[in-house]
């Protein structure tokens, strides 16, 4: 089950990727100014200056989204803030509901971090998009067992997923001569041959129960509430405001600039601001 | 004076919404009342405590309640808090009226946070509910001004509204609902029905002039 998370609708995050693209081919128009008025008895550099102060600006923010360093900022950032809010959620649900969530746990530990048999994933997605999924974990402790003669311990490994989708599942001796089990406090011979089936081996009410969590988490404001208190915004915020600072070379009193070297500062002022290569 | 770290802002905000649940005449507390103990046991009980208090709200509407998680952000004074509330009853007019309750009265963010700092200061307060002389009248004690107003036949100083911020143990910021569930049959409690309201709560603790819990 995969559900897709985007920050932005399709479609204004559509029109925001390609107002990025726009932003760089318009501020191409100010290339020429740039490069100053031809030689002559007055010299201004006020047009030259103010081309290149926009055409710097225009640079750093059209190429933000492209940028591989601030994308994974952004999406590890937000993601890591998800997963720990959600399996918080998952933990407490279990906690007061451990008949609807008691599979998404190693035995009789409802509720308990160390125990969980699922986590979240984070599958990458176009620009500032991610899609969030789920795996189940297996279980690696035995299945509990009141009867004290049972020497041999059972480990049902699939445990969460097969609860999860409520699966029957049909206990039979495979090579043994005959399985011994208790079943309500009545010892069991089951010869090679037979079998038992349980039909909902979570019982009924545990069915589902995590996909519908999991719903209610990402489709409410939970979510969002993650996303707020990821701090993103505060990172990006300090960040960003570090790349627009406007270099040295531009705030000097000029008559005339390149845009091949105003565009290599942008993109160093990047780098250096959320770092990795563009 | 030492801090005393046994305090918690939930138990605040738990009184809080008793009180408001008993105001609403949603909840007898008559009906929880344990010979027992010879106490009020309110309803509103940690998720840990439910095994010891099954038998005594079966068959009661009763609330139950986890914390999701507690952080710390950038502000370290600000605390921010998901409380997880599992509304049980076997009646499904109950809990939509517990849920309508809670939804009026967590929805307001900063003005549910200043609802709920008024019952803390009304609570600590030994004015509040004593009775008073002349309809109207008015008194302020400790920054808190007092308001004397009917109460059936009586007359009593009513809750007081800060006129300087008190200096409370917890100051509530921001109380949001995030999540209201449909309401569905209990797996837990046979015979009952059940939905989960969600709440983040935002506040700080009072502090020394070192940071410090004070």
């Amino acid at each position: 089950m995969f559900l897709h998370t985007t920050l932005l609708q399709r479609d204004r995050r559509t029109r925001q990727l390609d107002s990025s693209v726009a932003l760089l081919q318009t501020s191409s128009g100010l290339e020429r100014p740039m490069a100053g008025s031809p030689p002559g008895v007055l010299m201004d550099s006020t047009v030259a200056q103010v081309s290149a102060f926009l055409y710097y600006q225009a640079q750093v923010l059209g190429r933000l989204t492209s940028n591989a360093a601030f994308k994974n900022l952004f999406k590890t950032t937000i993601f890591n803030q998800i997963e720990k809010d959600f399996g918080e959620f998952i933990d407490s649900s279990a906690r007061i509901k451990p008949t609807a969530l008691h599979h998404m746990y190693e035995w009789n530990k409802a509720g308990q971090e160390t125990a969980r048999l699922f986590k979240i994933k984070r599958l990458d997605a176009d620009g500032l998009s991610f899609r969030i999924g789920y795996d189940f974990k297996l279980s690696k402790t035995a299945v509990p067992s009141k009867n004290k003669k049972q020497k041999k311990k059972y480990i049902f490994a699939n445990k969460a997923a097969v609860m999860e989708a409520g699966m029957p599942i049909i206990i039979r001796p495979r090579s043994a001569e005959r399985l011994v089990f208790e079943l309500d406090g009545i010892t069991v011979f089951m010869p090679k041959g037979s079998s038992v089936t349980v039909r909902s081996p979570g019982g009924r009410g545990s069915s589902n129960q995590f996909r519908l969590h999991y719903g209610r988490y990402f489709g409410g404001q939970l979510v969002n509430s993650s996303i707020k208190a990821s701090g993103f915004q505060q990172i990006f915020n300090s960040k960003m405001a570090k790349a627009l600072n406007t270099p040295a070379g531009i705030r000097k009193v000029q008559y005339s600039f390149t845009p091949g070297k105003i565009r290599l500062e942008a993109d160093m002022e990047l780098q250096a601001a959320f770092g990795g290569s563009l | 004076m030492s801090v005393d770290y046994k305090i918690d802002s939930m138990f605040e905000l738990r009184k809080y919404l008793w009180n408001e649940l008993k105001e609403a005449d949603i909840f007898n507390p008559y009906d929880y009342y344990s010979d027992n103990l010879g106490v009020e046991i309110i309803p509103i009980i940690p998720v840990q405590q439910s095994p010891e208090l099954d038998q005594f709200l079966n068959g009661k509407k009763h609330i139950v309640y986890d914390k999701i998680g507690i952080s710390y952000e950038e502000n370290w004074m600000i605390c921010c808090e998901k409380i997880l509330f599992t509304v049980y009853s076997t009646d499904v007019s109950d809990i939509y009226e517990i849920r309508n309750l809670m939804t009026d009265l967590f929805r307001r963010m900063d003005e549910s946070a200043k609802d709920l700092n008024y019952s803390i200061i009304s609570d600590h307060s030994e004015i509040s509910g004593t009775s008073c002389n002349m309809l109207g009248a008015t008194q302020q004690v400790n920054g808190v001004a007092y308001q004397c107003i009917k109460s059936g036949n009586k007359l009593i100083w009513g809750k007081g509204t800060p006129q300087n911020w008190p200096d409370l143990s917890f100051n509530f910021h921001n109380i949001s609902l995030l999540e209201i569930s449909p309401i569905s049959p209990s797996e837990e409690l046979q015979g009952f029905l059940s939905a989960d309201i969600i709440l983040e709560v935002k506040y700080s603790r009072f502090i020394g002039d070192n940071g410090r819990f004070a």
